[in-house]
């Protein structure tokens, strides 16, 4: 959060200063195609998505090939579940119940290579209330209130919509670990861009319990996602919990939201 | 084992000195209007043979020659040489008053032009109060870090910053004196302005890595910065406003001919135009820098003279009351300089240095302060002994006590963050020295040296070791003062100059220099919340290993001088970091790291006219600069962010008349080596940007020209007023400073790249006065 504040003022400055920008081009070499996996078990009832794609050249348009015909497993609970293909490249769990407490397993095998990931998920936390904090020039802050329980780590997500659609462009994406804030009753101020949050739209803030790596993972890809900036450090891929060499993570999370009216 | 021969042949040419009658003239030499001491200036006595010696830091000389009548030349840069007749049949003092030359521009100095190739280390520069006084920089603030990187082999930062990273080395491998004191973070504004205020200098010197052995603890530059001692015969005004800071300077005596003082304090107001705009961002926010330089001194008797220096200052940042950073550098400095006799000088510092931030949040329901600092306290003893005509032997010792405190957090009761005190960490930081400067005839000198450098951790606290993968493998308890890890490092130097004729020479040199404070950053550019952390039980002391060579020549009547020198550099123990490392409040940061080591090489050339109505100087750098991080590109090498190709500078200044002086310089320079993606794949409904390798790409090439015209007003005997008007970036470049790759806003089905940049068309106007 103070990195963030800290953020604006460097820019506040360098704005200050007769700071201008321009498209360029660039010519940027282009990489061998990367499987690209994602998946989600979480406390909510089924069925659960796994989504497999493929990523692009940065010049192509942002059409990700969707990967059709992997077989896909997640096992935990005692049961393994197959995973069935409704729509190309998303795969769905048909039995799986997600408990607090448990392990899930995520097998997936496409173009005959494998690919294993394991996620934990916590204990959830019940996100009590959104407020909101006027910024500069009356922009508008969701505050997510919560409070951390003591003794453990816990790992954040926090995921907002407006009118029941996420933003744009990966923004109102966030994570927070509680490594300076054991115990705490945490008023954790959403530093989103605000252009989305604004009278009259209908805000969701949905607060995800994940597990360690998963928060790494996320964590990372904050970093060099969005407004990474000049001050950053060399930008690399995020470390995926899955094994096997694919892109992307998958998480077994507590889910818990709250929805406000923007007046 | 070379060494070893070369002292005793050395220990020989003294003992064979005494065969012949010999005696010593010593004294120090002094500005005449001021009563400055002149650092580095050139003292020969002609006879039958040429005996040379330059005076030391506090303008004490020493010279030994056989009986004989001499002609004693004194020469310094910017002044009237001084030329007097000398009948050495006893040992005596002279000390020298030399005049400054009225218009300091014309300037010849050909015997101290002429030293340059004889006398000094490769890879040393130093660089006048003048010419930084006219090089144009940004906002018209004269600023000796953002002039040093016009010369070869330094490189900038980023546009506009103080930061610099010499031959290949990251920018906490520099060593910043003033006074003696270490500044650990010399930039104000986040890197726009140097913590330097260049009224209270009086001389910069930059060693690129060959540093003497008195000197150690970075591996790439030395850059020693002296302040003014003040004017010990007439009280002095100076100052200075600008658009965005002012400056004033109060010198004088305290007891005439015996003791001055100097104060120079700064402080911007850019804030104060802040409060003007009708935004309220803009408002509200905090933004300002003092700093204060301070410098007394007095002699007791002709051996004996103290200084006292010190310097403070403050950088403020802020958003209404809400939010608060506040960082800053104090030092102070008690010197006693002492003459032993007539050949041996010594010097005993006593030095304090602290370095510290704050972050204060001051919200409803929301409170947090956090505090980071390192503090040192440090004794020093060096000698000089001016053994013969042909000998001068520096040794020494100190010894430097650290205290870090990596960072306390205080939280009110309701804030979201819980009080956190990360325990200080202690250490000890030794060195002993010795070498020799050793004329072996009137071609070659040997410069040898060997500095021992000692650094302990030590208790209290508890000492974790990790396994690769970061986790705790273990933990030892240690108790107050008890070594939890010590490192011995020897850090031979030496270098050799071949004077081949009147006009040319050659030198080489070898040095090690071991590094014992790293600097964690997560950022490119200086931040003030970067960390300092000692080396431990996980870090090593980082190494550097370097060799260079040069060809140095004098042309037109030593009008002109021009040099090549090139180099090779080798790094170990280098610091970077995991990805998404927590560097912040994180009392297992040395988890956070991973190591590897580094290689930079390169030509530097540098051609300079010094004489004239024009004047200046044209640096070029043909480098490369690459480093091998262990799970880094694959454990390959690869180009550090730093490396840029070629970099070239031009400086001229031309001092129309009496009334009109211009000047500009012009940078060009290959861009850093950048990590962009070779692709972009979909995350929960968003791109993300695929990287393929580090620093694979490069910035595009930076260029730039600035202009500066500065007028000089009436003068009266009481009073100098000039003003200067100086155009950053003339052609209004927009120089590459990041580029950022996002989706099209007004295609979401496309991406692109957006470059930004910092400033186009800077103007700034000046008035600097006198009395």
């Amino acid at each position: 959060m103070k990195n963030k504040i800290a953020y604006n003022l460097f820019f506040l400055i360098f704005f200050l200063l007769t700071g201008c920008k321009k498209v360029i081009d660039v010519s940027l070499k282009n990489a061998d195609v990367q499987l690209v996996i994602t998946g989600e078990v979480n406390n909510l009832p089924g069925p659960y998505k796994v989504t497999v794609s493929k990523s692009v050249n940065f010049t192509s348009d942002n059409n990700f090939p969707p990967v059709s015909g992997a077989f896909i497993t997640i096992s935990g609970n005692g049961i393994t579940d197959t995973l069935e293909e409704k729509e190309p490249g998303s795969y769905f769990t048909h039995r799986l119940e997600g408990k607090p407490g448990e392990g899930y397993s995520l097998k997936v095998s496409v173009n005959g290579k494998n690919y294993n990931a394991t996620s934990v998920m916590p204990e959830p936390v019940e996100l009590d209330s959104l407020t909101f904090t006027l910024g500069r020039d009356n922009d508008i802050y969701p505050i997510a209130n919560f409070k951390d329980p003591p003794g453990i780590n816990n790992y954040y997500q926090f995921i907002e919509f407006a009118n029941g659609i996420k933003f744009n462009n990966g923004r109102g994406n966030s994570v927070f670990d509680d490594r300076l804030s054991d115990g705490r009753y945490i008023k954790r101020t959403l530093y989103d861009d605000s252009d989305d949050v604004k009278p009259g739209i209908t805000l969701k803030v949905q607060m995800n319990c994940i597990d360690k790596a998963v928060f790494n993972y996320l964590n990372e890809l904050s970093q060099i996602s969005g407004n990474g900036s000049f001050s950053s450090p060399a930008p690399a891929n995020p470390d995926s919990n899955i094994s096997g060499g694919a892109l992307g993570y998958f998480s077994a999370n507590t889910v818990s939201s709250k929805t406000v009216e923007i007046h | 084992m070379k060494k070893g021969f070369f002292l005793t042949v050395a220990l020989f040419t003294v003992l064979f000195s005494f065969a012949q009658q010999k005696y010593t003239i010593n004294g120090t030499i002094r500005d005449q209007k001021t009563g400055e001491t002149l650092i580095g200036a050139t003292i020969v006595l002609v006879g039958n043979h040429t005996y040379s010696v330059l005076s030391n830091a506090y303008g004490f000389y020493s010279i030994t020659a056989p009986k004989n009548d001499y002609i004693l030349l004194a020469t310094f840069s910017g002044y009237e040489n001084d030329t007097l007749k000398v009948s050495l049949s006893k040992d005596r003092t002279l000390n020298l008053d030399l005049k400054p030359h009225p218009t300091q521009l014309q300037e010849v100095v050909i015997s101290s032009r002429k030293n340059d190739i004889t006398q000094t280390l490769p890879g040393m520069q130093k660089i006048s109060m003048t010419e930084i006084k006219n090089v144009p920089v940004l906002f018209g603030e004269k600023d000796i870090l953002k002039t040093i990187q016009l010369l070869p082999g330094i490189k900038s930062a980023g546009e506009g910053s103080s930061g610099f990273f010499v031959r290949g080395g990251a920018a906490d491998q520099n060593l910043i004196l003033l006074d003696e004191a270490t500044v650990y973070n010399a930039s104000h504004l986040l890197g726009f302005f140097s913590t330097f205020n260049s009224d209270a200098i009086k001389d910069v010197t930059i060693y690129k890595g060959d540093m003497p052995a008195q000197y150690g603890g970075r591996l790439s530059s030395l850059l020693d910065i002296k302040m003014k001692d003040g004017d010990d015969k007439n009280y002095k005004v100076t100052g200075g406003i600008g658009l965005i800071s002012s400056r004033l300077n109060v010198e004088g005596p305290i007891v005439k001919n015996k003791g001055s003082f100097m104060i120079s304090a700064r402080r911007t107001y850019a804030d104060l135009f802040l409060k003007l705009s009708h935004d309220s961002s803009v408002n509200q926010s905090i933004i300002y820098f003092y700093d204060l330089n301070a410098k007394a001194n007095y002699q007791f008797n002709p051996n004996n003279r103290v200084y006292l220096s010190g310097y403070f200052g403050k950088d403020v940042l802020g958003y209404s009351n809400q939010f608060g950073i506040q960082w800053g550098n104090s030092t102070g400095t008690i010197r006693w300089n002492h003459i032993f006799n007539n050949k041996l000088f010594s010097n005993t510092s006593f030095i304090y240095s602290n370095y510290n931030y704050n972050i204060s949040i001051n919200q409803a329901n929301n409170k947090l302060f956090i505090l980071s600092r390192i503090k040192d306290l440090s004794m020093k003893e060096d000698l000089q002994y001016f053994a013969g005509s042909s000998n001068k032997v520096n040794f020494g010792f100190n010894i430097t006590r650290h205290i870090f405190t990596p960072g306390n957090i205080k939280t009110s009761a309701s804030s979201s963050f819980n009080s956190l005190i990360l325990p200080d960490k202690y250490a000890f930081d030794g060195a002993a020295y010795v070498s020799d400067e050793w004329a072996l005839n009137d071609r070659l000198k040997f410069n040898s040296g060997i500095r021992i450098s000692m650094f302990a951790m030590v208790g209290p606290g508890d000492f974790y070791s990790y396994d690769s993968s970061g986790t705790i493998k273990s933990t030892q308890t240690y108790a107050s003062g008890k070594i939890v890890k010590s490192y011995l490092r020897a850090e031979p130097r030496f270098a050799a100059t071949y004077q081949l004729n009147d006009f040319s020479s050659v030198k080489a040199s070898y040095s090690r220099n071991v590094q014992n404070l790293h600097l964690l950053s997560n950022s490119t550019g200086s931040n003030p919340t970067d960390l300092w952390i000692p080396s431990s039980n996980n870090v090593k002391p980082e190494i550097a290993d370097q060799f260079s060579a040069g060809y140095y020549r004098n042309f037109g009547n030593n009008k002109y001088e021009f040099s090549a020198e090139v180099y090779y550099k080798n790094l170990q123990n280098q610091i970077d970091y995991k990805n998404g490392a927590q560097l912040v409040a994180n009392q297992l940061v040395e988890s956070q790291l991973v190591f590897g080591k580094g290689r930079a090489y390169g030509l530097e050339l540098y051609a300079r006219k010094k004489v004239g109505k024009l004047n200046g100087w044209i640096s070029y750098t043909l480098s490369r600069t690459e480093r091998k991080i262990d799970g880094v590109n694959n454990n390959n090498w690869y180009p550090a962010t730093q490396d840029q190709t070629h970099n070239l500078a031009i400086v001229a200044i031309y001092q129309l008349n009496k009334k009109w002086t211009f000047s500009s310089d012009f940078v060009f320079n290959t861009g850093n080596a950048v990590t962009w993606p070779s692709g972009k794949y979909e995350v929960n409904g968003s791109t993300v940007f695929y990287y393929a390798e580090r620093n694979g790409y490069r910035m595009p090439a930076n260029n730039r020209l600035d202009i500066s015209a500065t007028l000089e007003g009436k003068k009266s005997k009481k009073f100098e007023g000039s003003w200067t008007f100086a155009l950053y970036n003339v052609y209004g470049r927009e120089n590459p400073y990041f580029v950022q790759f996002q989706d099209n806003p007004a295609d979401p089905q496309k991406t692109q790249a957006v470059q930004y940049s910092l400033f186009r068309w800077v103007p700034s106007v000046t008035y600097n006065f006198k009395f």
